[in-house]
């Protein structure tokens, strides 16, 4: 709720400025894959808000806030779960919120889009570079307009300290971690105003 | 058509292979049971669940080398109920040891937990079991580990009352020693 306020009280100076996104929730998802004993599993996190604003045709203007409650992440395995909580790993209770700041899109050469973000976790903030696609329903098809981002990125967990200690051995948990977002917008107010 | 006097060679070797693993990983398992969670926890678990599938293909092949040779016929002299307290008993030690390790496998299936086999192959996680079976799974995983120790001790009684009170040749069977001739068996 707090984008559209925010909106509704910016709109009429902001006149000009890229969109501004509202994200839906429940369709928005953000996950990852971790691996374990040499194979994947899959966790997510169920609590996260973006804001976002951004016009394809001036990307470097885009902007990306993304705050994530630690305390949601979710790998469907209690003991797990209550283990990621520890200071060895997220750490909830001194880092209740990680947080990934990007600003300015670009196009790749691949054709999706990139960002050179930085993921503060555990405190630690690290470059990390994001790559999606942006799909946009044409507005004649629906009456929303709704948007799509749908990315991933990369990270080496140890280079934020989750998994400390004897944890940090690569043979039981792997360093690498793949993250995926799926995220659903609409406009954070009618396009035609803008 | 007469049957053997002992049982063959891979059916023994199986025997004490397998007893040896079973016998191991339920303390293991146990052990594993009390820690708490670390990565020497993940470790020895890594290891139960490794030796778990082993004995899980070992207990298949088995069965199947059961089914396909002939058992060597009871000793003489054995009562009709003591005959048929053995063949229980043997029906359920082999189902426990097939139940066992899959049961174990359907633990692991709704902990989300991938699992390898010593490190070397992922095992496939044939079940998709949901996480909030983990508990029930774990329940059944613990009863079968009991039921398989009553089993074993049973067995191991029964075995140890043949060769020492009896002083009969039902152990010596699966044993790699020489049985002499007056001790042979016939139907």
């Amino acid at each position: 709720m707090i984008p559209v306020f925010t909106w509704l009280l910016f709109s009429t100076v902001s006149t000009g400025h890229p969109p501004s996104w509202q994200m839906q929730d429940d369709l928005s998802q953000l996950s990852f894959t971790a691996s374990y004993d040499g194979g994947g599993f899959e966790g997510r996190f169920d609590r996260f808000e973006v804001a976002l604003t951004f016009d394809p045709e001036h990307p470097d203007s885009a902007e990306l806030d993304v705050t994530i409650q630690a305390d949601s992440i979710n790998t469907d395995n209690t003991e797990r779960d209550e283990t990621l909580a520890t200071g060895d790993w997220f750490d909830f209770q001194s880092h209740p919120e990680a947080v990934y700041r990007a600003r300015g899109f670009s196009r790749l050469p691949s054709g999706r889009w990139g960002a050179d973000g930085t993921l503060t976790l555990k405190g630690i903030g690290q470059p990390t570079p994001i790559e999606f696609d942006w799909h946009r329903d044409a507005q004649e098809l629906t009456i929303s307009g709704r948007a799509r981002m749908v990315g991933d990125a990369e990270i080496d967990r140890t280079d934020f300290e989750i998994g400390a200690g004897d944890w940090a051995d690569p043979a039981l948990i792997g360093h690498q971690v793949f993250v995926e977002f799926s995220l659903v917008f609409t406009p954070a107010a009618p396009q035609a105003t803008d | 058509m007469s049957r053997p006097i002992r049982w063959n060679l891979l059916a023994r070797l199986l025997h004490w292979l397998m007893a040896i693993g079973l016998i191991g990983n339920l303390v293991l398992g146990k052990v594993v049971h009390e820690m708490d969670l670390s990565p020497d926890k993940l470790r020895t678990l890594m290891v139960h669940k490794s030796i778990g599938i082993t004995l899980l293909a070992l207990a298949i092949v088995r069965l199947l080398w059961a089914l396909m040779s002939r058992a060597p016929a009871p000793v003489v002299g054995l009562m009709r109920l003591q005959h048929l307290v053995a063949r229980l008993t043997h029906g359920l030690l082999y189902l426990c040891m097939l139940a066992l390790p899959i049961s174990g496998w359907v633990v692991n299936s709704a902990a989300n937990v991938p699992m390898s086999w010593f490190g070397l192959f992922q095992i496939p996680d044939p079940f998709q079991v949901s996480s909030r079976y983990k508990h029930d799974a774990l329940e059944v995983h613990e009863f079968l580990a009991m039921t398989l120790i009553v089993l074993i001790s049973l067995h191991a009684a029964a075995a140890l009352y043949h060769h020492v009170v009896r002083r009969d040749a039902t152990l010596r069977r699966m044993l790699f020693g020489k049985i002499t001739d007056s001790e042979e068996v016939h139907p």
